[in-house]
């Protein structure tokens, strides 16, 4: 900086600062920070020593462990399940605990749940019978935990308080950092129908042959999480958030009737005494069998099973590490395949379970689709590290455990089902077992956030659907692509256009939106899928998507270590996606407003003759003038450049670039943004010799006008028609601004009509 | 038609297991001066109504309700259970067809030269001879502002001063 421009800025601001204390009143108002590129400074919580800017676990990073050793028994004729089981919690944070406190999700089933309270309805002024018999004259369900003690090692009753779906136990002296404390709890529960009361687990009843199909889950008492994120996460389970729990060690035996089946998370400690020979035989047999499913109990075998009712038990004894839940199937009714799928180095078993009523949609698909699965989920992310991976049939539930899942598809009685059927089925199990990675070993916290495994979950679906396409042409034949419900950005604007009070951002508590199929699950993957699709690149997005999923792995990540890691590991600042996307309920809408076309002139053009009248000046230097085509009064404006202005052809000649070519075309485009959320402009140009030149604007390009962008265009060719966002890849919700000139977009309910009025 | 498969789809991957009964329609409203309203349903949903209502014993497959064999029953069934009125005049809708998109079908109905009026009210009762638990979502689209509202039946009419 030079002197003299000192002195200046010193008179300057003496000058302003006279001025400003003249006219105090008059001043603008000062702006604040609004730009969408602004850092998420206010929304993210602090970098600090447990999780770092980066987005890794920091140096003083650590979670809690809880053991568990349980003997579960099964009272078929009762539909009652009997557990008691000893928890060892080791405290391996900073902190010392005076309490722990253990989550019983059975409750939400007590007859004075709360849960039963909180939706509103008012009242109907009519109902079917049925309806009418459902409301009025059914006894609610006798649900909920019924516990008979808590006590420590030596039997001690210990101090406990059951607040809804959370139970408080006092501990006799403080656990001090590095302490572990163990406990036990003995208690049953009456299991529900789940096709009939809902919930994630229960039984279905099959009256034909008087069996049931259990499938149970959340059926113990299971520590909740402790961290320094949200202290003890005891959010009470309500319904819709799911579930945050802590790692640890299963050792489970579980007793049933001595002629189920039975598969669970976890290793069979004892094969031999609960597999016949033959069973065993086959199982050595799946095993080494990589290329279909090897029948451990068929189909034949099952229905003969299933018309006994033996008074006998059998007990089945898992082993897992490093699990996060355990689940279990039991029924005589299950048919029963498995087959090895090679990962990494190592042997991982696809095992399928099923009633003979999943057949045959069952035996042809659930295990190759979970091989499937297994072997892309891979890819994406880590190998999968446990020993195997269970589908099992459920009539209309969805829902995942370690190692185990439940999952819908059902054929009609007559074996018939449509393809609805068939890829909503395919779809909820590579769903299901894909959950396994999400959020089952990278294990975020289901309760606060549900997008964190449910979306980021169902977007490795949906490059998993696509994948089992390509890879097993004849599952979709004779469709070319799989059908995927979610993922494509244009299957996300209906939703995002929608009454913003039918609204909420992804970043809410699962319990308090309005639409959680689309919030949780659709909006996030799609999101993701245009991160990779459009904003970043594949290449990039992979490789920083498995270093959130590597860097978490059997660890628990909170939003921002995603967001920050996605970043870390690209170079590609995302602060404004992450905010527009997942903090607001903004759309996307990019039109092109208008299209300005100009020519070189040798004479003024009107705006700077303007320009000048407004500013008194008379003369100007000789210079190159681009003038409108409205202001083409001497009708030069398809003439060579260079014969319009002799200035710029000497010059060229002078500087030697004669050979330069010179464009003929000018096209200033005003691209406009109705949409809150900022992204990509990409724009197909057509030339009228039928060629395409593509080119896309970065987000950036919105950062110092939020509502319009001019861009402009040369070329030697005349442009005739311009298309934004032509693959539909931005979600944009409104289509009929897309295009140059303005393409008469005809609407649904239009094409239809004029389809039938031919 | 996603929005409305993901939320019955949800209610199975979250925890299950409750069938959600849920419908769509658009009622819009054209420079043209025409009242264009398209319908999306269930597709078993809407056959199990239809069969109900008229009695039909056969086994409806898709085809066969999109060819015109059935059209009068369709037309008369919309005519009974949605009902559109201008100032308390009900005013007869224009069925024109359906279609197959995935699992639900979409319908096509019209009403052409609207009179002038103060207070339009639509009153979406499908589907609610079946369920009672049935909800229709319906959104009004006019001068490219577009407004959302849900019917139930213990609330079913809408009026809107536009």
């Amino acid at each position: 900086m030079n002197y003299k421009k000192i002195v200046l800025l010193v008179l300057g601001f003496f000058v302003s600062f006279v001025g400003f204390s003249q006219d105090a009143k008059e001043r603008n108002q000062e702006n604040i920070n609004v730009n969408k590129f602004r850092q998420l400074y206010q929304e993210f919580s602090s970098p600090n020593m447990f999780r770092t800017a980066s987005g890794a676990p920091g140096p003083a990073y650590y979670q809690q462990q809880a053991d568990y050793k349980m003997d579960i028994e099964l009272d078929d004729e009762n539909k009652r399940i009997y557990g008691s089981e000893t928890i060892t919690y080791t405290n391996n944070s900073p902190d010392n605990l005076e309490y722990l406190w253990v989550q019983l999700d059975q409750n939400i089933r007590k007859k004075d749940s709360p849960s039963l309270l909180i939706d509103g309805g008012g009242v109907s002024p009519a109902y079917l019978p049925s309806g009418f018999t459902k409301e009025f004259l059914t006894d609610s369900f006798d649900g909920g935990f019924n516990i008979e003690y808590v006590v420590d090692e030596n039997k001690n009753p210990l101090k406990h308080f059951v607040n809804q779906t959370m139970m408080r136990v006092d501990l006799p002296n403080i656990l001090k950092s590095g302490e572990s404390f163990s406990f036990s709890i003995k208690w049953w529960y009456n299991i529900q129908d789940h096709v009939n009361q809902d919930g994630r687990s229960g039984y279905e009843s099959f009256d034909k042959d008087g069996n049931r199909v259990y499938i149970i889950a959340q059926f113990f008492p299971r520590m909740a999480v402790y961290n320094e994120v949200e202290g003890w996460q005891n959010y009470q389970f309500w319904g819709d958030g799911e579930f945050a729990l802590p790692f640890g060690n299963y050792d489970v035996k579980i007793t049933v009737p001595s002629d189920h089946i039975l598969d669970a998370t976890g290793e069979l400690q004892n094969r031999k005494n609960v597999f016949s020979k033959e069973m065993i035989k086959r199982y050595n047999k799946a095993k080494k069998t990589y290329d279909k499913p090897v029948m451990i109990v068929t189909q034949a075998e099952a229905e003969e099973v299933e018309k006994g009712f033996s008074k006998k038990k059998k007990t089945w004894h898992f082993q897992a590490e490093n699990v996060r839940d355990f689940a279990f199937a039991t029924s005589r009714k299950f048919i029963w395949d498995m087959m090895a799928v090679k990962i990494g180095d190592k042997d991982v078993m696809a095992v399928s379970m099923y009633p003979k009523e999943g057949n045959p949609l069952w035996e042809d698909y659930s295990t190759v689709v979970v091989a499937e699965t297994l072997k892309t989920y891979s890819d994406y992310t880590f190998d999968y590290p446990y020993h195997k991976a269970i589908s099992v049939h459920a009539k209309q539930i969805g829902m995942e455990y370690p190692m185990i899942c439940f999952n819908f598809g059902r054929p009609n009685i007559d074996g018939s089902y449509s393809d609805d059927v068939k890829f909503g089925m395919i779809g909820v199990i590579i769903h299901e077992v894909g959950h396994n990675w999400f959020p089952m070993i990278v294990n975020n916290d289901e309760r606060q956030w549900a997008w964190m495994d449910e979306g980021i979950n169902t977007f490795v679906q949906y490059i998993t659907e696509q994948k089992l396409g390509k890879d097993i042409p004849e599952i979709i034949y004779p469709l070319e692509n799989f059908p995927s419900d979610r993922g494509p950005a244009n299957m996300i604007t209906r939703y995002m256009g929608v009454d913003q009070n039918f609204l909420a951002p992804i970043m809410s508590n699962p319990e308090n939106v309005y639409s959680l199929g689309p919030n949780a699950y659709g909006k996030p993957a799609t999101a993701l899928n245009i991160l990779r699709e459009t904003v970043m690149g594949k290449e990039l997005f992979d490789h920083a998507f498995k270093t959130y999923s590597k860097r978490w792995m059997f660890k628990h990540p909170s939003p921002e270590d995603f967001f920050r890691t996605m970043e870390d590991a690209s170079a590609v600042d995302l602060d404004w996606f992450w905010r527009g996307w997942f903090y607001t309920t903004d759309y996307v809408d990019i039109g092109i407003k208008e299209v300005n076309q100009y020519f070189v002139s040798n004479e003024p053009s009107v705006a700077v003759k303007k320009i000048m009248e407004e500013r008194g000046i008379t003369k100007l230097r000789p210079l190159v003038f681009l003038e409108n085509f409205e202001n083409d009064t001497n009708s030069i404006k398809d003439k060579d450049p260079l014969d319009n202005s002799k200035l710029l052809n000497n010059y060229l000649n002078e500087n030697e670039l004669s050979n330069k070519e010179v464009p003929k075309f000018f096209y200033e485009v005003v691209f406009e943004k109705p949409g809150g959320l900022v992204m990509p402009i990409i724009v197909d140009f057509e030339y009228e010799d039928g060629t395409t030149k593509r080119i896309t604007y970065p987000a950036q390009v919105w950062r110092k006008n939020d509502n319009e962008v001019k861009k402009l265009i040369t070329s030697n060719k005349k442009i005739i028609n311009i298309n934004l966002d032509p693959d539909l890849e931005t979600a944009d919700i409104d289509t009929s601004n897309n295009s140059w000139p303005k393409k008469q977009d005809e609407s649904e309910f239009d094409k239809f009509k004029s389809k039938v009025k031919g | 038609m996603n929005k409305f498969k993901l939320l019955l789809i949800i209610f199975c991957l979250g925890f299950s297991s409750h069938k959600y009964y849920v419908s769509t329609s658009l009622f819009n409203f054209t420079d043209t001066n025409s009242l264009q309203i398209t319908i999306r349903l269930f597709k078993d949903d809407f056959k199990d109504a239809l069969k109900k209502k008229y009695s039909i014993n056969r086994v409806l497959t898709d085809q066969v309700l999109i060819d015109s064999t059935f059209h009068s029953n369709i037309n008369n069934y919309f005519n009974s259970f949605l009902t559109v009125s201008f100032d308390g005049v009900k005013n007869k809708l224009n069925f024109l067809g359906l279609e197959n998109k995935n699992e639900m079908f979409v319908f096509y109905l019209e009403i052409e030269k609207l009179p002038s009026f103060n207070v339009i009210s639509l009153d979406n009762k499908l589907l609610f001879d079946l369920y009672s638990e049935q909800q229709n979502i319906i959104h009004v689209k006019k001068n490219g502002i577009k407004k959302s509202f849900i019917s139930r039946l213990n609330n079913s009419i809408l009026s809107l001063n536009i």
